[in-house]
């Protein structure tokens, strides 16, 4: 199978606190993996490295064999864990930026997406509420045909409701050939469709398993795995 | 690049296009009034007249500093959020980071400029109002855009290209400022503020030592007695000489503004691409 992201020896660090340290792990094609993690474990950090939005103090993360650099953000769909869009745009300038940069873009699955959402082209991203914007950028990032989709915190601040349509929505459309990173704290509502986890603490990678084996090996769930692990 | 620039220029003639045409409009209306009160002077005295016109006037006054300060503001503002939340977005986009630069920058030159050309046509279309004979347009007016020869052409674009330099240089300093301050991602705001008045600063001292280093260097040139060249009793080699000099002094600024302009971009590139450092 096609090692599709790796991390080798992947540290960051800010000032004196070591945000990611000596990471290494490999993710295969077609896996749909959640990266779990308490607050401060690096989760983001990892992300926006992979992303290409920020530079390892050492070590390296390869994606299709290369570094992040242009090649790879084209092959890469980030969803950040915060509002990118200008909120001053509309739904159709949205969609017009996404067409314009990215040429995995599919433009009818989008609009087909966001009319799903009851959204109107002319709307403005400002006027709509926290979770449309969330469930608008998510729309938009899964109608790319990326190789890699990397999704931080997708479910987090949104209703029950939203969160299925979120999950829903990455199940339905992200290819097989593609691999799926998924940060997240709400491991209840993403257990049963993970094929494997990586869990950090403090920077390190505490575990890669397959949910499967570490359900059998632990006879817990992942959510009760996760409990025991980080318990206060 | 094409479609980044297309982007952002879009972007912001969203906003200013609406405050350009009202300025324009403004004047439009002021220029009216005026031409009004030079055919019917009677009206031109009466107490409405004087209180829509002067309250047009300071609208006037009010819409055209808006639109300049806009368009620098705004300029600025781009780019600001692009270290920001938009920066997620923005950097993850397939293109290299100093088209990023690159784009906000023509725009933000662009931009200011057509704030500043709208503001002289305003100027034009309100100095026709004071034309006594009242006729709207006369070839007359438009002396000031006429160039007798190509020496007026030549000063002009060199006017312009001083402009254009001076107005890169101005905001790739800002961009700097705001790309140091972005290494406190917390106290972004805070942090690039400081920074301008730290740089500020410095550029203030270096440049004291440059004038000192100036000043000494010409009183000098006093001393050794180029008398001639000061009391203006050239002679035709120091008159051809006195003209080289002159051009020479006059790609000065072309220079100084070329590199500090290639220095603020290297460096402001350099903190946007190997320290990048979004909130």
């Amino acid at each position: 199978m096609t090692k599709l992201y790796q991390a080798l020896g992947l540290s960051k660090r800010y000032g004196v606190k070591d945000a990611l340290l000596d990471v290494n792990f490999t993710v295969q094609a077609g896996r749909l993996v959640g990266l779990l993690g308490p607050n401060g474990s690096g989760k983001t950090t990892l992300l926006k490295i992979s992303a290409g939005l920020l530079r390892p103090t050492a070590g390296d993360v390869l994606i299709l064999g290369e570094t992040p650099g242009i090649a790879t953000k084209s092959v890469t769909a980030y969803l950040p864990d915060r509002m990118a869009l200008p909120v001053e745009f509309r739904v159709c300038d949205a969609v017009a930026l996404y067409s314009d940069f990215f040429a995995d873009f599919d433009k009818a699955k989008a609009n087909a997406m966001l009319a799903d959402l009851k959204l109107e082209p002319l709307q403005r991203i400002g006027a709509m509420s926290k979770g449309t914007q969330e469930k608008m950028q998510l729309c938009l990032t899964m109608s790319r045909q990326a190789k890699l989709y990397l999704l931080d915190e997708p479910l987090g601040g949104v209703d029950p409701a939203a969160r299925e349509y979120i999950m829903n929505t990455i199940l339905r459309n992200y290819s097989e050939d593609a691999a799926v990173v998924i940060s997240t704290h709400l491991i209840d509502d993403i257990e049963k469709v993970l094929d494997e986890v990586l869990v950090l603490k403090e920077g390190r990678l505490l575990l890669q398993s397959g949910v499967d084996e570490l359900r059998e090996e632990r006879g817990q769930s992942l959510d009760e795995f996760f409990r025991d692990t980080f318990r206060c | 690049m094409k479609k980044l620039f297309k982007f952002e220029f879009f972007s912001v003639c969203r906003i200013l296009v609406p405050v350009w045409c009202g300025t324009l409009l403004l004047s439009l209306l002021i220029g009216g009034l005026g031409i009004l009160s030079a055919q019917l002077p009677a009206l031109g005295e009466s107490l409405p007249y004087l209180i829509i016109y002067t309250f047009a006037a300071i609208l006037f006054i009010f819409a055209a500093l808006a639109s300049i300060i806009a368009s620098v503001v705004l300029g600025i503002q781009r780019f600001y959020k692009l270290l920001g939340d938009q920066g997620y977005l923005m950097f993850s986009l397939p293109m290299p980071a100093w088209k990023h630069i690159s784009a906000r920058l023509l725009c933000a030159c662009l931009t200011t400029t057509l704030a500043v050309a709208v503001f002289a046509v305003c100027g034009a279309v309100l100095s026709f109002s004071s034309i006594q004979s009242g006729s709207l347009i006369t070839v007359a007016n438009f002396q000031f855009l006429a160039f007798d020869d190509l020496a007026d052409l030549l000063w002009n674009g060199y006017a312009l290209l001083i402009w254009l330099l001076y107005l890169a240089t101005a905001y790739l300093f800002l961009y700097l400022c705001m790309a140091i301050g972005a290494q406190w991602p917390q106290h972004r705001l805070a942090a690039s503020i400081l920074t301008y008045f730290f740089l500020i600063f410095v550029l203030q001292v270096l440049m004291m030592i440059a004038v000192i280093f100036v000043a000494v260097g010409a009183y000098s040139t006093v001393q050794n007695g180029d008398i001639a060249l000061i009391s203006g009793a050239l002679t035709s080699e120091q008159t051809a000489a006195a003209h080289g000099l002159l051009g020479g002094l006059l790609t000065v600024p072309v220079l100084l503004f070329g590199a500090a302009d290639a220095i603020l971009w290297v460096t402001t590139h350099y903190f946007i691409t190997r320290k990048l450092n979004l909130a």
